[in-house]
């Protein structure tokens, strides 16, 4: 098993690299650099297909999809992958809670042209729930069987909520929070340590997860288990503590040679996005920043693809490497395929406004394009270079065309029409 | 032939009326062919054989999207449908626009300058231009369709 950090600590390009060089147009010596220091990571599917997160790549788009306890439809969440993958998300996370869970995963990561991540404590609740009745009876050993698993099976990245300790617990139970935990590993975690007395294991044990991850170059996505699931618990020092947790954690995964992803929030006001950014990249050695939103308000439920995506703009800007999308459906029920699409192309229009913000190569050109052929009325170019051309198509034939010159909002009062005509011959003479 | 100067509003030969060509000689050719430098030189879309000082009933146009040169001899207009107002300059008049109402589908019959006889159906700004050029062979003149806060404007 190559371990991408350590050969690229020791200098070489791996194939990955250049992959990923050649398909972000970025020197493959720049990729290196960052994921020998721990900015950037390599995620690996299936042997041939890489993705890079970090620093100076394109900011990233994951897409959550999966079976809840109540609503059990594979075929409908492999539609949802295909559908995601559509729209060009760069990673899925099955977050599978009902059915059977391994051939649910076994199958998505089989279908998916694109990286897997899981949250293997997930299907380790849920199983000993279903063994044993309540997941007090969880141990440690099956967290970490079921972590090595997923790495087993092919799954590329997985989200263990290691910054959660006991003196965490502590302090949630003074109840400053308006909305506590809202992460659901982070609230299995937390009740399996107020039920049992024990210490978090991800945290106590993290060497055991460091060797899991060398054995199978398995992606550690340090999980966010106290974000703030809301505006008053946003920045506050729940959520600032489990950040100097993940910082100590990834200092060692980096001696380990071991990569790294750091989960954020959550729910942030807008004014607090640069700095939130900011102190976990500082504290936790600019390892890439996975961001869900953050949102940036609590008052939208229906439309939160948009209030996450106005937060993760703001934070691809501020220097956040990797959004996991936020669908319609948020906080009310499971999404469905028109959400998950709504929401991979939020999610993607936030992180291209985060590209052009930080100069990322090839970002400003794709604008640039698309401009000129709007200039022209040229619809076709239009549509190729849109962010859904599926959509574009939708919306522009919803109604009769009555001129392929100019759409119906302006109709014959256009102006990118009016001046291009001035332009191009001022006033006719005869 | 040769790039000519175009007569500008105040020559008295804008104000004529062109007389048909009877029969299309070497002249109306070498006619057709100084419109057509003249035309070219002058980058407007349509040029009238008295805007070069020649009273027939001669002209020509650039098709703007084809960039063809179309020449009608003894032009008439036998169809015109709906009309719009637009702005409209002329070549006899630098600098000079109006706003004027013109139909926005004409077609004309002619003949080629192989005096075949040709029916031209255009619309936008061909047909605008069509109706221009068929004003300057009766003498008639954009200022003829202007208002007085336009004259007032250009103090005309």
């Amino acid at each position: 098993m190559i371990l991408q950090k350590i050969e690229a600590q020791k200098g070489n390009i791996t194939q990955a690299v250049k992959k990923i060089s050649e398909k972000e147009n970025i020197p493959a010596e720049k990729i290196s650099e960052s994921v020998a220091r721990g900015r950037a990571v390599i995620l690996n599917h299936k042997d041939s297909g890489w993705t890079g997160i970090g620093d100076c790549l394109h900011i990233k788009v994951n897409a959550n999809i999966g079976t809840s306890s109540n609503i059990i439809n594979i075929e409908e969440e492999l539609l949802k992958l295909k559908k995601s993958c559509q729209v060009k998300t760069d990673t899925v996370m099955d977050l599978s809670t009902g059915g059977d869970l391994d051939n649910i995963r076994e199958k998505i990561i089989q279908e998916s042209p694109v990286p897997i991540g899981s949250v293997p404590i997930y299907q380790a609740v849920v199983e000993t729930i279903e063994e044993r009745g309540s997941f007090k009876f969880l141990t440690a050993e099956k967290i970490f069987e079921t972590i090595e698993k997923h790495a087993k099976s092919g799954i590329s990245f997985v989200t263990v909520h290691c910054g959660i300790t006991s003196e965490a617990l502590e302090t949630l139970k003074k109840g400053t929070r308006q909305t506590g935990v809202v992460s659901r590993g982070g609230a299995f975690i937390f009740s399996w340590m107020a039920l049992t007395g024990k210490e978090n294991p991800l945290y106590e044990r993290f060497d055991r997860l460091i060797s899991i991850a060398k054995k199978y170059d398995l992606v550690l996505s340090l999980g966010d288990g106290l974000r703030p699931g809301c505006i008053s618990d946003a920045t506050d020092n729940l959520q600032i503590s489990e950040v100097m947790k993940l910082g100590e954690l990834t200092e060692y995964a980096n001696q380990e040679g071991v990569q790294v992803i750091i989960e954020g929030p959550g729910h942030v006001p807008i004014n607090q996005i640069f700095t939130n950014v900011q102190l976990v990249k500082n504290i936790c050695a600019s390892a890439p920043l996975y961001l869900l939103g953050p949102l940036v308000t609590d008052i939208a439920p229906g439309y939160d693809h948009i209030t996450s995506a106005i937060g993760a703009a703001v934070a691809g800007w501020a220097g956040a490497d990797f959004i996991c999308y936020v669908t319609p459906s948020e906080h009310l029920a499971l999404p469905t395929i028109d959400d998950v699409i709504d929401g991979v192309v939020s999610a993607k229009i936030a992180a291209h406004a985060g590209d052009i913000a930080r100069n990322i190569p090839g970002s400003r050109e794709l604008d640039d394009q698309i401009s000129q052929a709007r200039f022209k009325r040229d619809w076709k170019k239009q549509q190729a270079l849109s962010i859904n051309p599926e959509k574009f198509k939708k919306v522009r034939e919803s109604q009769e065309i009555f001129s392929e010159d100019v759409c119906n909002m302006c109709g014959k009062y256009c102006a990118m029409k009016i001046i291009d005509d001035i332009m191009k011959s001022p006033i006719s003479h005869f | 032939m040769s790039v000519k100067k175009i007569k500008q509003y105040g020559a008295d030969v804008l104000r004529k009326k062109s007389l048909p060509v009877e029969n299309i000689t070497g002249k109306t050719i070498k006619i057709i062919e100084n419109l057509e430098d003249t035309l070219k030189e002058s980058k407007g879309v349509g040029l009238a054989a008295p805007q070069i000082g020649v009273l027939q009933r001669v002209f020509i146009a650039i098709d703007p999207d084809t960039k063809k040169v179309i020449k009608i001899i003894n032009p008439q207009i036998i169809e015109s449908e709906d009309s719009e107002i637009d702005i409209e300059g002329c070549l006899s008049f630098p600098s000079i626009y109006f706003s004027i109402k013109r139909p926005k589908k004409i077609v004309i019959k002619g003949l080629s300058p192989k005096g075949k006889e040709i029916i031209v159906p255009v619309k936008g700004l061909l047909a605008r231009c069509f109706a221009h050029e068929c004003d300057h062979l009766d003498g008639v003149l954009i200022i003829d369709y202007a208002s007085k806060e336009e004259k007032k404007h250009y103090s005309l």
